[in-house]
């Protein structure tokens, strides 16, 4: 027993460690392989040698604080061929007015209303029917795209047909509090540097569902998004690359949004994310033993690892605190979640390493990005405390989930405004 | 003043002077115990300032051991870590490098989406033209009802 807590207390020390090397190692030879180590503005957009038409799906549920800015922003892009189509999913707000007030307003906006909520994967399947495009770029209702980040995404399909989507580069706009702050690190560092790693070895563990570009003829081939994942952007990235494509990341793209900034908004989101990731690993399970399918296999990996570790920390952190309590048997017994000496000089520098190359290689998209190093010292508790409890919780409702329950969407906390 | 920069919402007084005061400081307190992780590496830095108690306690004492066995592990597990990294990703490049087996341009037709969706060709391509559309859905999710410039078509639909 005294071996198998040992064993833990090691695991759950190196993962992250290693882990954290993986992901530096990955992105920085994105960085110089793929972002002309950061002389190229994201302004100097590549030469096309065609336009072909791109409609640009926007799903939206009460946003009607939100979604004219967003419409706005949309005309404002430095894309020469392109329609705009919002699906108003049965709001229960002032959505349906306003967006019938700004039908005559732009040429080329188109609407759609469904007559009752009918959640996000079925908006963005009723924007496909109606768009007149072959590329669809799908960003939600609170968000702002960049003018170029549409030329950016269109580089990759007009140049590789292997290409079935696109997903840009989240930056956060609500940076009142200190979450808000601690999300801009995690967004535009940490996720950033994950995505760039992970498209090293060629599979990207999901397209980022507020901004993501996709080639219509390869959603057919997969079925769409499907009705009953409340993740649907995790499992369509899993079922397009089950099915051979190719999904990039490309950081150019930018896209502004709203993030929760209270700590109930924020677990709430967390736990979708979790929940919704572990629905769509138990579902293609199966497809992890298919000598065909072995591109998926490290995405396969990291994301069981993951949940195994975030079980096996919470496991320590409860003997911990009941040692702190009780008197343990010696074979229970954990002095420290984290022992101090050389492996807690390693652990330690590790992380700020990582912050400070995550922020370097992010530093061209924002000027003065730096000032958010101060803030990121909480990340890692962020990512360990949140991450191990939603996964904790998260996976017994996956698993329980009833299968083919219809996911609806929730109206989120759009942080301190 | 670039538009993104219009974009940020930096608000922080809209939060109580107590909230804005509690985070910086709870950040610095959190920097306070990164330090502590720190310590045995200032401990060293405090020792090299002291260059005799730092000759006694890493080079008479053999403290130098312990560090550069923890290093060397650690270095040899990210090296391996590297190489299945950059070996897999090697593999897959050579693997399907200019193995492109899909036409280019490819492009659906009315007809895959009007079985997808189970409607007709006519009500797909009238779908595709219109600028105003209102769908109505079955507890299943298929459409029973779409109401295009004011003509309502209810299921079953013709020719669908």
């Amino acid at each position: 027993m005294l071996k198998v807590i040992n064993a833990l207390l090691n695991f759950i020390y190196y993962y992250p460690l290693f882990m954290a090397y993986l992901w530096i190692m990955g992105a920085v030879y994105y960085y110089h392989k793929w972002e002309g180590r950061g002389k190229r503005s994201f302004e100097d957009v590549p030469n096309l040698p065609s336009h072909p038409l791109v409609s640009i799906i926007v799903p939206c549920y009460n946003e009607g604080e939100n979604i004219k800015e967003t419409i706005d922003y949309l005309f404002k892009l430095k894309y020469p061929n392109y329609e705009v189509i919002v699906i108003n999913d049965g709001s229960t707000d002032n959505t349906r007015k306003i967006l019938d007030e700004m039908l005559n307003k732009y040429q080329s906006l188109r609407i759609v209303h469904l007559a009752s909520n009918q959640g996000k994967p079925m908006g963005l399947r009723v924007g496909s029917l109606v768009s007149r495009g072959e590329y669809l770029i799908c960003i939600d209702g609170d968000t702002v795209l960049d003018p170029y980040a549409v030329t950016w995404i269109m580089w990759h399909f007009i140049n590789y047909p292997r290409v079935a989507a696109v997903t840009g580069n989240p930056r956060i706009r609500t940076r009142s509090t200190l979450l808000g702050k601690i999300q801009v690190g995690e967004f535009s560092a940490i996720i950033g540097m994950i995505k760039r790693a992970q498209r090293i070895y060629g599979r990207i563990f999901t397209v980022s569902g507020v901004v993501a570009g996709f080639r219509k003829s390869a959603l057919q081939r997969v079925g769409y998004w499907s009705l009953d994942m409340i993740t649907e952007d995790i499992e369509t990235s899993w079922k397009l690359q089950l099915d051979h494509w190719d999904i990039r990341y490309e950081p150019n793209a930018l896209c502004w949004m709203l993030a929760p900034e209270t700590l109930k908004g924020l677990w709430i989101q967390r736990l979708r994310w979790a929940q919704g990731g572990f629905q769509v690993f138990f579902k293609h399970l199966r497809d992890f033993f298919s000598w065909r399918k072995r591109r998926m296999w490290p995405i396969f990996f990291e994301y069981a690892i993951s949940a195994f570790w975030s079980y096996s920390m919470a496991t320590v952190i409860v003997l911990w605190v009941l040692g702190q309590i009780v008197r343990m048997p010696s074979y229970l017994h954990v002095s420290a979640v984290f022992p101090p000496g050389w492996a807690g000089v390693i652990l330690a520098i590790t992380c700020l390493l990582q912050f400070a190359v995550s922020l370097f290689i992010d530093g061209r998209y924002e000027k003065r990005f730096g000032k958010f190093y101060y803030w990121m010292i909480w990340y890692p508790l962020v990512y360990w405390v949140i991450n191990v409890a939603t996964i904790v919780v998260g996976v017994p409702r996956a698993l329980i989930r009833k299968r083919g329950k219809r996911a609806i969407w929730k109206s989120p906390d759009r942080g301190v405004r | 003043m670039t538009y993104w920069e219009k974009l940020i919402i930096s608000r922080p007084d809209l939060q109580t002077f107590r909230q804005r005061w509690y985070s910086s400081v709870i950040t610095l307190l959190f920097w306070l115990i990164w330090i502590y992780l720190l310590s045995p590496l200032i401990s060293l830095i405090a020792w090299v300032f002291g260059i005799k108690i730092f000759y006694d306690t890493m080079i008479s004492l053999g403290g130098y051991k312990t560090f550069f066995r923890v290093f060397g592990v650690y270095l040899l597990a990210v090296f391996i870590i590297a190489l299945i990294y950059f070996g897999w990703a090697i593999y897959n490049r050579e693997r399907f490098k200019n193995r492109e087996r899909r036409h280019k341009f490819l492009s659906i037709s009315c007809v895959e989406l009007s079985s997808f969706f189970k409607i007709s060709e006519e009500q797909v391509q009238n779908c595709k033209k219109s600028k105003r559309i209102e769908f109505d859905f079955d507890e299943m999710g298929d459409i029973k009802e779409i109401d295009m410039n004011g003509i309502s078509l209810k299921y079953p639909f013709p020719n669908g």
